[in-house]
């Protein structure tokens, strides 16, 4: 069985679970989920098992305290240390499938806005005046900032995921951070010196560049 | 980890081995089994030990069709967790006597 499957069996037999134990179970599915660096198939084979086996249990009018313990936190936890990391190949994988779609998406954007601007209304470059090394050291950054800014997302979504009381004042925060991130990584951006040789691209190239980037992504998520 | 849990913990993961050695089984199955034998042992926890078991490759895991109809995981043991289980079958034994020696002699030595 692969993941998809695995995910999609996962959904419907969530459904069958009471109220109670529907709540602890999503608990350590986010929990265990939002481990990134574990090898995906086997964190879907034992979120599978644990789900049967609490169904089972439930048929017997037993609650998930009962089988997995008042501290689901620490269960999850307990799990996630077992789970065999991710094989490099994989990480590989998941972050350049992650980078090209990132960076496919954001040059289309670019290139399809700037192209309308200038070939309709006549506004803005027609041609992108570049240096290929600031331009690599631009889209490194750029990956790596959103990598980081996905990865905070997820820790706190774990955090935050036994928790049932959100504050207004925590998700504030979040952003806060999020966005201050995000800021000195612009900013850095906008003040760094141009250098390498320099080439000149018309901005509906761009959008292509992106086209093929995003495709090239979509290959790789579908590539076994 | 207490030195208690350690060996606690350390027997449980033997006891596992000997019931998959007897047969291929599924997770709940295998905690049925453990309370039959009176092995008392929290449900939940055997999945924890059945992953390491797993990372140590001492058993394999197998998705496949149960005769009631879901998808299961089976375990079955490998050759490197039937050594494994001889072992601990040779350091039980060589505590056991000892050590049940020991404390119905009321621990006079």
């Amino acid at each position: 069985m692969h993941v998809k499957e695995l995910i999609q069996e996962n959904n419907r037999k969530r459904e069958l679970l009471s109220k109670d134990n529907e709540k602890y179970y999503t608990g350590l599915l986010i929990y265990i989920r939002t481990s990134f660096n574990t090898s995906e198939q086997e964190t879907e084979e034992i979120l599978m098992e644990v789900l049967d086996h609490l169904l089972e249990a439930q048929e017997e009018g037993r609650t998930a305290e009962e089988v997995f313990g008042e501290d689901p936190q620490a269960y999850a936890r307990e799990i996630v240390g077992e789970l065999p990391t991710a094989m490099p190949k994989e990480v590989v994988k998941l972050v350049s499938m992650f980078g090209l779609i990132f960076l496919g998406v954001f040059a289309f954007i670019t290139g399809l806005f700037a192209s309308i601007l200038s070939f309709v209304f006549n506004q803005g470059e027609s041609v992108y005046h570049l240096h290929l090394g600031s331009l690599t050291v631009t889209a490194a950054v750029s990956v790596l900032g959103a990598y980081i800014l996905i990865a905070g997302i997820l820790r706190y979504i774990r955090w935050s995921a036994f928790r049932s009381i959100r504050k207004v004042k925590e998700i504030v925060a979040a952003c806060l951070i999020g966005g201050g991130v995000f800021a000195i990584f612009a900013i850095g951006l906008y003040f760094m010196p141009r250098f390498g040789p320099p080439i000149d691209i018309p901005v509906y190239v761009l959008a292509l560049i992106g086209a093929i980037l995003y495709g090239a992504g979509k290959w790789l998520e579908n590539k076994k | 980890m207490s030195v208690r849990s350690q060996l606690l913990k350390g027997i449980l993961e033997g006891c596992i081995l000997a019931v998959i050695s007897q047969e291929t089984i599924y997770g709940y199955e295998l905690t049925l089994k453990l309370h039959a034998m009176q092995i008392e042992v929290s449900e939940g926890s055997i999945y924890p030990i059945l992953l390491r078991l797993q990372k140590e490759k001492l058993i394999v895991g197998e998705m496949k069709k149960s005769p009631s109809g879901p998808n299961r995981k089976y375990y079955t043991l490998t050759r490197k967790g039937e050594e494994a289980l001889d072992e601990f079958k040779k350091h039980w034994e060589n505590l056991r006597d000892p050590v049940d020696h020991l404390l119905q002699r009321g621990g006079r030595v």
